[in-house]
């Protein structure tokens, strides 16, 4: 293929009404479903430890309490309330995984775009070390860097990003390359607008819509690291809750008491069926698959 | 409905009443009414912005989301307004074709040209005849199409490329094609030969052109749209010949002509599509506007909408 | 006396593709000279586009030299370099993609008086485009709107305007006012002619010879890549050029 810039477009529109992605994923039926339990999960977040018990009372009387009225979920093998626990893990594991999620789509971003701005030796080292990056699995990346630096939340939160990154950076360069032959670039490179402020103006919104949506699919993915991180041991460290530790230590009592599971389990699958249908209504929304004569 | 033979057929388009508002407000099309019978062709002309476009996206249920659309569209009988998008789908391609405004922006600029003349195969679950996009696009005038049929749609001329959704749009032969400028890039004489494709491929067309010899050819009738609603209609003969409505005289006298300097500009603007003015809407540019021209909306009678007409 | 705008000389460009060579320019010589018309018309195909690119400076041909303002614009290896930035603007001969459907009209009309000039606020950038969209009879449009919100003949004026907004010293039109109706067709040529008799050089490719011989001062006819016939309609323009400065 000939990489002639074009007089006559080369137009990647979609033709779509470029109206708010918001109003037109509360249309979408699956984008109304996320976005609904989304704010759920973070009402529980904000305001969930106000009306709760204290997560780290322990009370030895009641290890192990099944649900009751007291207890709705019951207690731990410490006799903490597990329905406070589980509110109190909420802002614990959200907020890590919003934590990456913001870090990796911000890092993919600028990353990705600056190597297609830059190009010669800058893109070819970042390109290098995105496919280096993505030629490993990236939890046994992730566990790896844990291993090293020692377990904890920010570890954590670092070993994920390290490890999600590199194909958001990939997307964002290739389509921010992609922007390079568009008419309306063209037009303005004529005008004499500078590369940098193309790169804002023109190229950058295109790029970090593109970029959202691949980072709230991989968000699922997020939350699910971040839970078995957590669940080995090597997240948050006691007494603090977390869904993925608290899994881990409800394991030890699964013969005693199976419900302890149920809450945190019930919370992560709720995380992450919310990320899954907003990522997949955003896609629709932003890209549909424009219906032609 | 049609009485032939004692047999009521359907005509293949009629449209009554339709009227569309965006969703930011700009009532574009008003209270139009049209209606296609067999084999014919009506042209559809005015002014860029009068709404032209957006009756060719509502015959085919193409309007953007949020789109408010009153009225009544038929093809063959089959109501389009408010249908499900399955059964859009099903009208397309066999019943009604598109071949849209322009061309790089219908196509996938990934895909080749060679794809997109297939997908209109593709969309029915067939798989296209072996050498039938080849063929199709050589007797559009392309030259070696084998070759060229591979290449991407940047790759292709602008004139070229609208052959190419021409020859997309009309696989099935259609009941009813809405071609939207679909020769804008082609000089005459081209023009000339893909509409004479275009009629022999499709029952009734539906043609949006700006460029009046070309209309004045091939149309059998003539619908002359301003600010939405249709002002003017008859064969096309008549109209062109001897145009009654102020705007199709200001229309035909703004052609260029070689050697008499620059061409005749109709002053002013049209109004925003937000208002709703009480009377023609023509008025603020008409020479022949009267008092009642600003109260009093005129209704299509005898083929023309205009009060200085109805009064000689 | 001011040399020519943009000059070209010995102009080819071949597409190839696995032995299909396709000869887009062969061997194309014009000058262009401020404040003329050159029009270019020829069948589908012929090869027009690719010689508005050429002297645009957007594509590198490979025989032949581009000069814009006296100095080879691929003096400096793969990228153009104009003589200044702004010095020649397009209008594309698909309108609706060449602007940016993120952008409200206002934006990209204005887009060109941006550049190397004191910052303007919004408000002035609004009044600047209202100002040059009226010229193309488009005042009664809300400068706020998205160019998907423009019919196809509103989004050609915009990009109409975004390449005279800065007084460009060259512009080269593919189609400008193919998708424009006859009465809104005039009003363009006209604005067209007055950029021309401000100075600027203009080279307009048109399928729509009648539209041609009223607007330009010379016009091309191409066939198969080759300039075959070059008719000049008034020769005067150096006289217009004259009381100029
Ligand atoms: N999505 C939209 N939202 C709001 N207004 C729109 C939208 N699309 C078109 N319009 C407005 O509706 C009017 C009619 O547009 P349409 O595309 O039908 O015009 P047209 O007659 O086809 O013009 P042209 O000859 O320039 O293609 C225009 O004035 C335009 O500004
Ligand atoms: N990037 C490309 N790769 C291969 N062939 C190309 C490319 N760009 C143009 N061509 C070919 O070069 C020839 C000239 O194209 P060009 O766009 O200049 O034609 P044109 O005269 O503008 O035609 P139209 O009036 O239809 O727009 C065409 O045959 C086209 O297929
Ligand atoms: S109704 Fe009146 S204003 Fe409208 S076109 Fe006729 S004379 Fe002119
Ligand atoms: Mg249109
Ligand atoms: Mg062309």
């Amino acid at each position: 293929m000939t990489a002639a810039p074009v007089l006559v477009a080369r137009s990647a529109r979609a033709g779509s009404q470029p109206v708010g992605v918001w109003a037109s994923l509360l249309r979408h039926p699956s984008g109304r479903a996320g976005l609904a339990i989304a704010a759920l999960l973070a009402l529980v977040a904000l305001v969930g430890p106000w009306l709760t018990a204290d997560p780290n009372q322990t009370s030895y009387d009641t290890q192990l309490a099944p649900p009751s009225a007291e207890h709705l979920l019951g207690t731990d093998q410490a006799g903490r309330d597990q329905l406070a626990r589980v509110v109190a893990g909420a802002q614990a594991t959200l907020g890590a995984a919003l934590t990456v999620f913001v870090l990796v789509g911000v890092i993919g971003v600028v990353v990705g775009m600056v190597a297609a701005l830059a190009g010669g030796w800058v893109d070819s080292v970042i390109s290098r070390i995105v496919d280096l990056l993505l030629g490993m699995p990236s939890l046994v990346l992730a566990l790896a860097i844990v291993g090293t630096l020692g377990p904890s939340l920010r570890n954590v939160i670092i070993a994920l990003t390290v490890s999600g990154w590199a194909y958001l950076a990939r997307l964002a360069r290739s389509h921010a390359l992609g922007a390079h032959d568009r008419p309306d670039v063209i037009a303005a490179r004529m005008a004499g607008v500078g590369r940098v402020r193309i790169a804002v103006g023109h190229v950058l919104p295109g790029v970090t819509v593109q970029v959202a949506i691949a980072a709230t699919m991989e968000l699922s993915a997020i939350i699910l690291g971040l839970s078995a991180l957590s669940f080995l041991g090597l997240g948050v460290q006691p007494p603090t809750a977390e869904w993925g530790q608290m899994l881990a230590e409800s394991r030890f009592a699964l013969t005693q008491m199976p419900t302890l599971a149920l809450g945190p389990g019930l919370a992560v699958m709720l995380a992450v069926g919310a990320a899954v249908l907003i990522s997949e209504a955003l896609r629709d929304v932003v890209d549909p698959a424009w219906r032609r004569g | 409905m049609n009485e032939t033979n004692g047999v009521v057929t359907a005509p293949v388009l009629s449209v009554d009443g339709l009227d569309v508002t965006y969703a930011n407000g700009a009532r574009a099309v008003r209270e139009l009414s049209l209606a296609l019978g067999d084999g014919e062709c009506l042209a559809l002309v005015g002014e860029s912005g009068c709404g032209k476009t957006t009756v060719a996206r509502a015959l085919l249920g193409l309007l953007p989301r949020r789109t408010r659309v009153a009225g009544s569209v038929r093809i063959r009988g089959t109501e389009v307004v408010g249908a499900s998008s399955r059964r859009l789908r099903r009208l397309r391609g066999t019943d009604v074709a598109y071949v849209a405004q322009d061309p790089y922006a219908a196509c996938d600029p990934l895909r080749t040209v060679a794809h997109h003349v297939e997908e209109g195969w593709r969309a029915k679950g067939q798989r296209p005849p072996d050498g039938q996009v080849t063929a199709r696009l050589a007797e559009l005038g392309i030259e070696d199409a084998q070759h060229r049929s591979r290449l991407r749609p940047h790759q292709w001329s602008g004139g070229m490329l609208q052959r190419a959704t021409i020859a997309g749009a009309t696989v099935h032969g259609p009941a009813l094609t809405v071609a939207d400028e679909a020769t804008s890039a082609l000089d005459a004489d081209l023009s000339d030969g893909v509409l004479a494709a275009l009629r022999a491929a499709s029952n009734a067309l539906l043609l949006v052109s700006h460029d009046l010899a070309l209309v004045a050819k091939h149309a059998d009738r003539i619908a002359v749209m301003y600010h939405g609603r249709v002002v003017e209609t008859g064969r096309t003969g008549d109209v062109i010949g001897a145009p009654r409505h102020p705007y199709t005289r200001a229309l035909l006298l703004a052609a260029p002509r070689p050697g008499a300097g620059l061409p005749r500009e109709l002053p002013g603007t049209p109004p925003s599509l937000a208002d709703s003015l009480p009377g023609c809407s023509f008025a603020p540019r008409c020479a022949h506007s009267g008092d009642q021209c600003r109260e009093l909306l005129p209704l299509l009678a005898d083929g023309v909408a205009c009060h200085a007409v109805e009064r000689s | 006396m001011t040399g020519p705008v943009v000059e070209g000389s010995g102009l080819s460009v071949t597409y190839g593709q696995r032995g299909h060579v396709h000869h887009a320019v062969i061997d194309l010589t014009v000058a262009v000279h401020p404040g003329e018309i050159v029009g270019i018309t020829g069948a589908s195909g012929c090869g027009k586009s690719t010689t508005l690119r050429l002297l645009a400076g957007l594509e590198q041909p490979h025989a032949g030299t581009v000069r814009l303002g006296g100095a080879d614009v691929w003096a400096g290896g793969r990228t153009p370099r104009p003589p200044r930035p702004g010095y020649v603007m397009p209008v594309f001969q698909d309108p609706v993609a060449s602007l940016d459907r993120r952008w409200p009209i206002w934006r990209s009309v204005t887009e060109p008086l941006t550049v190397g000039r004191p910052r303007m606020s919004k408000q002035e950038r609004m009044a600047a485009a209202r100002e040059h969209l009226a010229r193309l009879s488009l005042d009664h449009l809300d400068v706020r709107c998205l160019p998907t919100q423009l019919s196809g003949g509103q989004c050609q004026r915009v990009a109409i305007a975004r390449a005279l907004v800065a007084g460009p010293a060259l512009v080269v039109a593919d189609e400008p006012t193919a998708s424009l109706d006859v009465t809104t067709a005039a009003g363009v040529t006209r604005v067209l002619r007055e950029a021309a008799d401000q100075g600027t050089a203009l080279v307009i490719v048109s399928h729509d010879q009648d539209r041609l011989s009223v607007l330009a001062d010379r016009i091309l006819r191409m066939n198969r890549g080759r300039v075959v016939a070059e008719e000049v309609l008034r020769p005067l323009v150096h006289a217009r050029r004259g009381t100029d400065e």
